[in-house]
C-alpha cells in the first residue's frame, strides 16, 4: 500500500496529475452541456409520453395496439371536429359558445396529441417486431447508448498520467536503482500497473457516473429492463439484451479499451523509455482505425480502437442501397456475442503478453529464471486467448453516428415578423417575393417601388447548383433567405444536400454573405472528433418560414418551431403546435396561434408560454393585427402590451 | 549553415524509428486506398463492366463530337427501352452505358453551355452591383464571368482515379502524426540531453542553430508531406488501373463544375499537394513551437494533438475556416466552388486568402522560435536555485560528467 | 560475507565485454579500476542484475545468486554514475520512498534516515527538493539511500565523478566510514579514490581481469620500472615519445619527465618509487594490449 500511496503522490501532486483529471471532469460536462434529445418531440411531452407508457408501456399486446389504433382514429375524428368547428365558426354558422361546446370534447381527446404523436412513431416502429421492440421513453437510454465517437478527453488524460509512469523513472535513473531494491523492480512495476489500472477505473467510473447521473437528471432512465431493440438504432441487433445490461456491457467494454490502451502506453513506455514512439503508437492504435478504416475492420483488430467506441458491438447488420444497382447491400454485419467473446480473448491475449513484457523489462536479471516459470504461464495463457481469439475472428462492423455543424453572426436590428409575410418583404424602396413562374421554378424577386423594375435577389451566378426555399425573412435593410447546395462528392452518380445556407443581403447595395451554415451530410474530415449530429436536411425542406436574432435562427415547420444556435448549429424544438399557420416575432417573443386558435405568446427570455387572450382568431400579424376572413365580422380591439411598445391586436367574431 | 542542416536532420529525422514509422504508414495507406478502390470504383463494385467499358471506350471516349453522341444515343436508346421491359442483361448494359457514358458525356456536353450562362449571368450581376454601386460585388461576377466565360469540356475521360484521388483526406492524418513525431523533439531533445547549454557557447550554436533546426524541420516535414501526396497518387493510378485524364480541365469532375480554378487535373493533383504541405507545414510549425516552449516529450505532444483536434474539430463543425490551416489540408473544398473573401473592397479567392493566412501563420510562427530569447532551459531546479541564492554559477553538463 | 564471481561473461552478438571474470571479495573496499569501456559498469550492472549474463555464476556466502532470488538484494546497496533521482521529491520524502522499496519498516526506516542523512549531513537540507541540491549533495544522498538497507555489500559505480575536490575528499571519507563490516565495490577511473581507500585493487582491461592485489602489492609488482629524469631541452623529449610518460613537468631547470617503462629509459633517468597511477598506465596502456 505505501508503495501505491508514493505512486499516487508522485502521478497525482509532483507530475500535476489531480490538475489534468480536474479538466477531464470539466471537457467531460462540457460535452455533455451539449448533448440534445435524441427525440425532441417526446422530450417535450415528457409528461403526457409517461401518461401514455404508463397506458401501454412496454411489450405490445393486441390491446395496446387496439388502443393505440383507436386513439389515433379518436384523434383525427377529434381533429376533424374542431377543424370543421371551427370552420363553422369562421364561415359565420356557429357562434363562439357553440364553437366552445362543439370544440370541448374534442380538445379533451387531443389533450396529449403531441405526446401521442411520439408514442404513435415509437409504435410504428415497434409494431416491426413486436417480441424485441418495446414502447418506452427512448431519451435517456439513446444519450447513454447511442453515441459512438471517442471519448478524447479520456484518452488525452490517460496519455498525461499514464505516459510518465515509467519514462519518469527512466528520466531520473530510478528504473535500474529500483532493480537493486526487494521491492523495486518486478513488485514495483506490478504496482504500477495495477495502480494504472486503478486510475483507468477510476477516470471510467467518475466519466461513466457523471455522464449517468446527467442523463438520469436530464431525461431519466425507465424501464430498464425492456430490451436493447426498443432503441431504433438497434433495432436488427439479435443480442437478447435487456437496456441495462447492454449499458453495463457497453461500459464493460469501454473500460476493457482504455485498459488496452492503459496497457499499451506502458508496455511502450516500459520498453523504450521515451515518450515520442509510444505516443505516436497509440495515437495510431487508436484514432487510424476509427478516422480511417472502415467498421468492419475496426471492430475486427485487436485493441483499444474497437472497445472505446463500443457501440458497434451490439448493433445489428446495417443495409444501404447500392448507388449502382438501387439494390439493398449489408454493409455492416452484427458481431455476434460470441465473435465479441472472441475479440475480448484476442486483446486480452495481447494485453497479457504487454504485461509481462513489461514485467520482464523491470525483473532483476538475477530473478529471471524464477520470471521465467511467470512469464511461461503468461504466454500459456495468452496463447490460449489468441488461438481461441484467432480461431474465431470474422465479422464487420459497426453503425457510425452522425455529427453536425453551423457557424454565424446576427442580425442587425428588429422589426416584426410575421409567418403570412413568409413569402414577402418590403421596405420604403423594395418589395421582395418568393413566388414561382410557369414552370413551378421558385424565383426570390425584388421589385423597385419606385421604378417599377424587377430582378432577382439571389444573383448568384451558380443559382442552379443550388435550391432556394421558399421563405425569406427580412430585417431593416436586409434579407434573409435559405439556400442548400448539393453535395457531388460521392460519385458522378450519387448526390445529396451538403449544406443548409442561411444568406444574408444588404439592400442598400445588394451585397451578401452567410449568416448559418449547417452540414447537411455526415461526411467530414475526421468522423472521430465530431460531437454532434448533422442537421435533417427532411426537417428543412419543409420550412413554412424563419427568422432570427443575435443568437439563433429560428425556423418554423408545420408542427413546430426551432431554433438552430450560431454557435453550435444544434437545433432545438421550441413550441410545438400543430396548427402553425400564424406565427410573428417582435424580437423578445414569438406568438403563434395554438390548437384552440387562441393567440399565444412565448417569451424567449423566460422559455415560456402564455395564452394572450380568449379570443379566436384565425391569422394575426404585427404591429396591428386582423384576423378572419367572414362577411360579418365584428371587429374589436384590445391592446397587448409587449415589451417596450404597444401594439393593437384586432380580431373578428361572428355576431 | 546547410552542413548544420544535414546535421539537425540527421540527428532529428533520419533515425530508425522515423524512418520504420514512415514505411508502415505508407504501407497503411496504401492498405486504406485500396478499400476505397473497393467501396467506391465502379468498376470495384461492378468487376464485369470494366471489360465493356474498355471495349467501348475508343468508340465513345477522347474528343467529343456530334457524330460519337448520335452513335452513342442510337445504341443506348433502344437498349435502355428493351432492359426497361425485360430486366436482364440489356438492362445491365443500358446502366452501364448509362453510368459510365451517357451521363458524363451528357455532362461534358452542357458544360459549355451552362458555363457561358453562369459567365452571362455574372456579367449581368456585375452591372446591377455597378449600378447599385456595390463595388466588391461587381468585381467579383466579374471574375467569375472571366472565369466562366470560355470554359469547355472537348474530350470524354476516364477520370475516376482523380475524382478519388482529390477526395482522399487519410494520408494527411498520417502526414500529421508524423509531422507531430518528428518535430515533438526537435527542441526537447537538446534540454532532456542539456545540450542546449552547450549550443549557447558555440558560434553556430545560438540563432543560426536554431535556424538550422527550423529550416531541417520544413524540410522533414515537406519531404514526407510529399512523398505520400505522390505515394497517393501513385497507388490510385495504379489500383484504377489509369492515370488517364490528366490533361482534362478540373470542371470535367463534376464536383468541380464550379471550380474557381481551370488548370488540367494533373496539374490540379499537384496543385492540391502544394496546398496540402502549405498546411502540413502550419502545424508542424505550430508543433515546433510547442518543442521550444516544453521542457519535456509528453506536453508538446498531446498539445500538438489538442490543438490539432481542435482545428479539426472547428473546421467539421463549419466554423469560419480562413484562418484555419485545416481548409489547405482538405483544399478540394476550398477550389471546388468559386468563393470569395472580401479584403478591402476587393474580391480575393478563398483559397488564395487561406494559403495567404497559412503563410503569413507560418511566418509568424518560425519568427517565435528563431527570435525566442531564453539563455537556458527554463525551470530547471538546480539552476533555479543557485541563482536565487546567488551562490556559483552552475556547472555545465561538460563539467559535470569530468 | 563473501561474494565469489565464477567465470562471468557478458557478449553483445560476437563482441566480447567482460570475458570470463573470477574474483573472490570479502570484507574491505575494492577498487574496480580500469580505463574507459574495460567493462566495470557492465561487471556492476551484472551484480546488481540489471544486465543478464552470458555465462558464469555468482556466488553470496556460496550460495548461488539465482537461487537466492529477491533476497539477495537484502545485501546490496547501490549507487548508479551521475544519479538523477526525482527532482520534484524532498530529501526526506525520497529517503521515505526508499525505505517502502526496500521493504524496511517505518520506525526503522524514519530511524535509520535521520542517522544517515546526519552522517552524510544532509539534515539541515532535508525540505530541500533533489532538482535543488549541488552535484555533491546529490552523491551524498545517493550514498546515504544506498546503506539505508545496511548492506553487506556497497555498490558505487562512478561515485565522485564530477565531484570538486573538497566533495571528492568528504565523500571517500563516507565511504571509509561506511566499509567497515561490509563489501564496498568501487568502480572508477579516477585512480587517487582507489589508491586512498581501496584495500584491494582489481584491475580490469577489455573485459579481463589483469590483477587483483592489494594496492601495495601493485606497486611493488612494478618496482624498478618507474623512471624520472630532468632534461634540460624540450625537444629532447622527443626520444621518448614512444614510451609510457605518467607526468610531464616545465620548469626553470627543463622538463621533468616520470615514466613507466621496463628498462632504464637513458642513462640521467634514476629510479622511482611506483604509485597507483604508474600501475594503472603500465597495465593499462594501449601498447600494453
Amino acid at each position: 500500500m505505501d508503495i501505491l500511496r508514493f505512486e499516487a503522490r508522485k502521478m497525482f501532486r509532483y507530475r500535476r496529475g489531480i490538475i489534468y483529471v480536474f479538466l477531464f471532469l470539466v471537457s467531460e460536462l462540457f460535452i455533455l452541456s451539449a448533448d440534445a434529445p435524441a427525440n425532441p418531440q417526446m422530450y417535450a411531452h415528457k409528461d403526457d409520453c409517461i401518461w401514455y407508457l404508463e397506458q401501454i408501456g412496454g411489450q405490445l399486446t393486441e390491446e395496446h395496439q387496439k388502443f393505440l389504433e383507436e386513439e389515433a382514429d379518436a384523434m383525427a375524428k377529434a381533429d376533424s371536429a374542431v377543424q370543421t368547428a371551427y370552420k363553422q365558426y369562421f364561415d359565420g354558422l356557429i357562434s363562439q359558445d357553440t364553437l366552445e361546446e362543439n370544440v370541448e370534447a374534442p380538445f379533451a381527446a387531443l389533450e396529449r396529441r403531441s405526446g401521442f404523436n411520439a408514442i404513435y412513431e415509437q409504435y410504428l416502429y415497434a409494431r416491426q417486431d413486436p417480441a424485441h421492440r418495446y414502447l418506452l421513453n427512448t431519451n435517456g437510454w439513446e444519450a447513454l447508448l447511442s453515441c459512438n465517437g471517442l471519448d478524447i478527453p479520456l484518452i488525452l488524460v490517460l496519455f498525461l498520467l499514464l505516459a510518465p509512469i515509467y519514462c519518469d523513472e527512466g528520466k531520473s535513473q530510478m528504473d535500474t536503482l529500483s532493480l537493486t531494491m526487494k521491492k523495486g523492480g518486478t513488485c514495483l512495476s506490478k504496482y504500477k500497473i495495477l495502480y494504472s489500472v486503478l486510475v483507468v477505473l477510476a477516470l471510467n467510473v467518475s466519466g461513466t457516473m457523471t455522464e449517468l447521473l446527467f442523463v438520469l437528471g436530464k431525461y431519466g432512465l425507465p424501464n430498464g429492463n425492456f430490451p436493447l431493440q426498443s432503441l431504433s438504432c438497434y433495432g436488427t441487433s439479435t443480442k437478447e439484451l435487456s437496456l441495462w445490461e447492454a449499458y453495463f456491457l457497453t461500459i464493460a467494454l469501454k473500460t476493457e479499451g482504455s485498459l488496452c490502451l492503459d496497457v499499451f502506453i506502458l508496455f511502450g513506455t516500459a520498453l523504450t523509455k521515451k515518450y515520442a514512439p509510444v505516443l505516436l503508437g497509440c495515437m495510431a492504435a487508436v484514432f487510424l482505425p476509427v478516422c480511417g478504416f472502415s467498421p468492419a475492420i475496426r471492430y475486427t483488430l485487436p485493441g483499444p480502437a474497437g472497445f472505446l467506441t463500443p457501440s458497434g458491438f451490439l448493433c445489428g447488420d446495417q443495409t444501404a442501397v447500392d448507388s449502382l444497382t438501387g439494390e439493398s447491400v449489408t454493409v455492416f454485419g452484427e458481431i455476434s456475442l460470441r465473435g465479441l467473446l472472441l475479440r475480448l480473448a484476442l486483446t486480452a491475449a495481447l494485453c497479457l503478453f504487454m504485461i509481462a513484457a513489461v514485467q520482464w523489462k523491470n525483473t532483476s536479471k538475477w530473478k529471471q529464471h524464477s520470471f521465467r516459470t511467470v512469464s511461461k504461464l503468461t504466454a500459456l495463457c495468452a496463447a490460449v486467448f489468441l488461438t481461441v481469439g484467432l480461431s474465431g475472428c470474422a465479422g464487420p462492423a459497426s453503425q457510425e453516428m452522425p455529427n453536425t455543424i453551423h457557424g454565424s453572426r446576427k442580425a442587425e436590428k428588429q422589426t416584426f415578423y410575421c409567418l403570412s409575410d413568409a413569402g414577402h418583404y418590403e421596405t420604403d424602396d423594395y418589395r421582395i417575393e418568393a413566388k414561382e413562374d410557369e414552370n413551378l421554378e421558385l424565383h426570390l424577386t425584388v421589385k423597385d417601388k419606385h421604378t417599377g423594375e424587377q430582378f432577382p435577389l439571389v444573383r448568384d451566378a451558380f443559382q442552379d447548383s443550388y435550391e432556394v426555399m421558399p421563405c425569406i425573412y427580412g430585417n431593416g435593410d436586409y434579407v434573409y433567405y435559405i439556400k442548400m447546395t448539393v453535395d457531388k462528392s460521392e460519385t458522378i452518380l450519387y448526390s445529396m444536400y451538403e449544406h443548409l445556407l442561411v444568406q444574408e443581403v444588404n439592400l442598400k447595395d445588394f451585397s451578401e454573405r452567410t449568416v448559418l451554415k449547417l452540414r447537411m451530410n455526415e461526411k467530414n474530415l475526421l468522423g472521430a472528433l465530431s460531437w454532434a449530429r448533422s442537421a435533417d436536411w427532411s426537417y428543412y425542406l419543409a420550412l413554412l418560414g424563419f427568422f432570427l436574432d443575435e443568437d439563433y435562427v429560428y425556423f418554423i415547420s408545420s408542427g413546430d418551431i426551432s431554433r438552430v444556435s450560431y454557435l453550435t448549429g444544434k437545433r432545438e424544438v421550441l413550441i410545438e403546435a400543430p396548427l402553425l399557420s400564424s406565427v410573428a416575432y417582435d424580437g423578445q417573443n414569438i406568438y403563434y396561434l395554438n390548437e384552440r386558435f387562441r393567440l399565444v405568446k412565448f417569451s424567449l427570455s423566460e422559455q415560456k408560454s402564455q395564452v394572450m387572450s380568449d379570443k379566436i382568431m384565425r391569422q394575426f400579424t404585427l404591429p396591428l393585427t386582423v384576423s378572419t376572413q367572414t362577411e360579418n365580422k365584428n371587429i374589436e380591439s384590445i391592446n397587448v402590451s409587449v415589451a417596450n411598445f404597444f401594439f393593437s391586436l384586432c380580431y373578428c367574431s361572428p355576431v | 549553415m546547410i552542413r548544420q542542416i544535414y546535421f539537425e536532420f540527421r540527428k532529428h529525422f533520419l533515425k530508425f524509428p522515423v524512418c520504420a514509422a514512415v514505411i508502415l504508414f505508407l504501407l497503411l495507406d496504401a492498405f486504406q486506398i485500396s478499400s476505397v478502390y473497393q467501396e467506391k470504383s465502379i468498376f470495384s463494385m461492378m468487376p464485369k463492366w470494366r471489360a465493356r467499358y474498355e471495349n467501348l471506350y475508343p468508340v465513345y471516349g477522347g474528343k467529343i463530337t456530334e457524330k460519337k453522341i448520335r452513335d452513342l444515343m442510337a445504341y443506348y436508346r433502344p437498349l435502355k427501352a428493351e432492359g426497361n421491359l425485360h430486366p436482364g442483361s440489356e438492362y445491365e448494359e443500358a446502366l452501364m452505358l448509362q453510368k459510365c457514358f451517357v451521363a458524363p458525356l451528357q455532362y461534358a456536353y452542357e458544360y459549355q453551355q451552362n458555363a457561358v450562362q453562369i459567365a452571362k449571368r455574372a456579367l449581368e450581376n456585375a452591372d446591377f452591383y455597378q449600378q447599385m454601386g456595390n463595388i466588391y460585388a461587381s468585381r467579383k461576377n466579374q471574375q467569375i464571368a472571366g472565369m466562366f466565360s470560355d470554359r469547355r469540356i472537348p474530350e470524354l475521360r476516364y477520370t475516376e482515379m482523380y475524382q478519388h484521388y482529390l477526395q482522399y483526406d487519410f494520408s494527411v492524418f498520417l502526414v500529421l502524426l508524423l509531422a507531430i513525431y518528428g518535430l515533438v523533439n526537435v527542441f526537447v531533445l537538446e534540454k532532456e540531453t542539456e545540450m542546449e547549454l552547450l549550443l549557447q557557447t558555440t558560434i553556430q550554436g545560438k540563432r543560426k542553430s536554431t535556424a538550422a533546426k527550423l529550416l531541417a524541420s520544413v524540410i522533414f516535414v515537406t519531404a514526407i508531406s510529399l512523398l505520400f501526396w505522390l505515394a497517393d497518387f501513385l497507388f490510385f493510378g495504379c489500383l484504377f488501373r489509369s492515370f488517364d485524364g490528366g490533361n482534362c480541365p478540373v470542371y470535367a469532375i463534376e464536383y468541380f463544375e464550379a471550380s474557381s480554378l481551370s488548370m488540367s487535373l494533373f496539374f490540379c493533383a499537384l496543385f492540391a499537394m502544394g496546398l496540402k504541405t502549405v498546411g502540413t507545414l502550419v502545424f508542424g510549425m505550430a508543433v515546433l513551437l510547442l518543442s521550444r516552449l516544453c521542457r519535456n516529450t509528453l506536453f508538446p505532444f498531446v498539445g500538438s494533438i489538442f490543438l490539432i483536434g481542435s482545428c479539426l474539430l472547428a473546421y467539421n463543425a463549419d466554423l469560419p475556416s480562413a484562418f484555419n490551416p485545416v481548409s489547405l489540408l482538405v483544399c478540394r473544398e476550398l477550389f471546388h466552388w468559386v468563393d470569395f473573401i472580401d479584403l478591402a473592397g476587393t474580391p480575393v479567392l478563398t483559397w488564395q486568402f487561406c494559403l495567404g493566412t497559412a503563410l503569413l501563420m507560418l511566418t509568424i510562427f518560425s519568427a517565435v522560435i528563431l527570435y525566442d530569447r531564453r539563455p537556458e532551459p527554463k525551470g530547471h531546479a538546480f539552476h533555479v536555485h543557485m541563482k536565487r541564492r546567488g551562490t556559483k554559477s552552475p556547472k555545465t553538463p561538460k563539467n559535470r560528467q569530468e | 560475507m563473501r561474494v565469489e564471481f565464477q567465470n562471468i561473461s557478458k557478449y553483445y552478438g560476437r563482441k566480447c565485454v567482460l570475458n570470463q571474470f573470477t574474483a573472490t571479495l570479502e570484507h574491505g573496499v575494492y577498487g574496480l579500476l580500469g580505463p574507459n569501456g574495460a567493462g566495470k559498469t557492465t561487471l556492476i550492472n551484472i551484480f546488481i542484475g540489471i544486465l543478464q549474463k552470458s555465462s558464469g555464476r555468482l556466488l553470496i556466502d556460496g550460495q548461488d545468486v539465482e537461487k537466492l532470488g529477491t533476497e539477495f538484494l537484502r545485501h546490496i546497496g547501490y549507487l548508479p554514475q551521475c544519479p538523477q533521482f526525482y527532482k520534484n521529491f524532498t530529501v526526506e520524502d525520497f529517503m521515505a520512498y526508499i525505505c517502502v522499496l526496500k521493504d524496511i519498516p517505518e520506525i526503522a526506516g524514519r530511524q535509520w534516515t535521520e542517522e544517515l542523512l546526519e552522517m552524510v549531513n544532509l539534515t539541515e537540507h532535508r525540505r530541500k527538493k533533489i532538482g535543488a541540491l549541488s552535484g555533491g549533495m546529490r552523491q551524498r544522498l545517493g550514498i546515504a539511500q544506498a546503506m539505508l538497507n545496511r548492506p553487506d555489500i556497497l555498490i558505487l559505480d562512478e561515485p565522485t565523478a564530477g565531484l570538486d575536490p573538497q566533495e571528492r575528499i568528504r565523500f571517500r571519507n563516507l565511504i571509509s566510514q561506511f566499509s567497515a563490516d561490509r563489501i564496498v565495490l568501487l568502480a572508477t577511473h579516477i585512480v587517487p579514490d582507489v589508491e586512498f581507500i581501496a584495500n584491494e585493487v582489481l584491475l580490469l582491461k577489455n573485459g579481463i581481469l589483469l590483477k587483483q592485489a592489494r594496492s601495495g602489492e601493485l606497486t611493488q609488482a612494478i618496482a624498478g620500472k618507474v623512471w624520472e629524469l630532468t632534461l634540460p631541452d624540450p625537444q629532447m623529449t622527443k626520444r621518448f615519445d614512444a614510451m609510457q610518460i605518467s607526468n610531464m613537468i616545465h620548469d626553470a631547470d627543463g622538463v621533468h619527465l616520470r615514466m613507466v617503462c621496463e628498462n632504464c629509459p637513458g642513462e640521467e633517468a634514476s629510479p622511482a618509487l611506483p604509485n597507483l597511477e604508474d600501475v594503472f598506465l603500465y597495465y593499462c596502456s594501449e601498447d600494453k594490449e
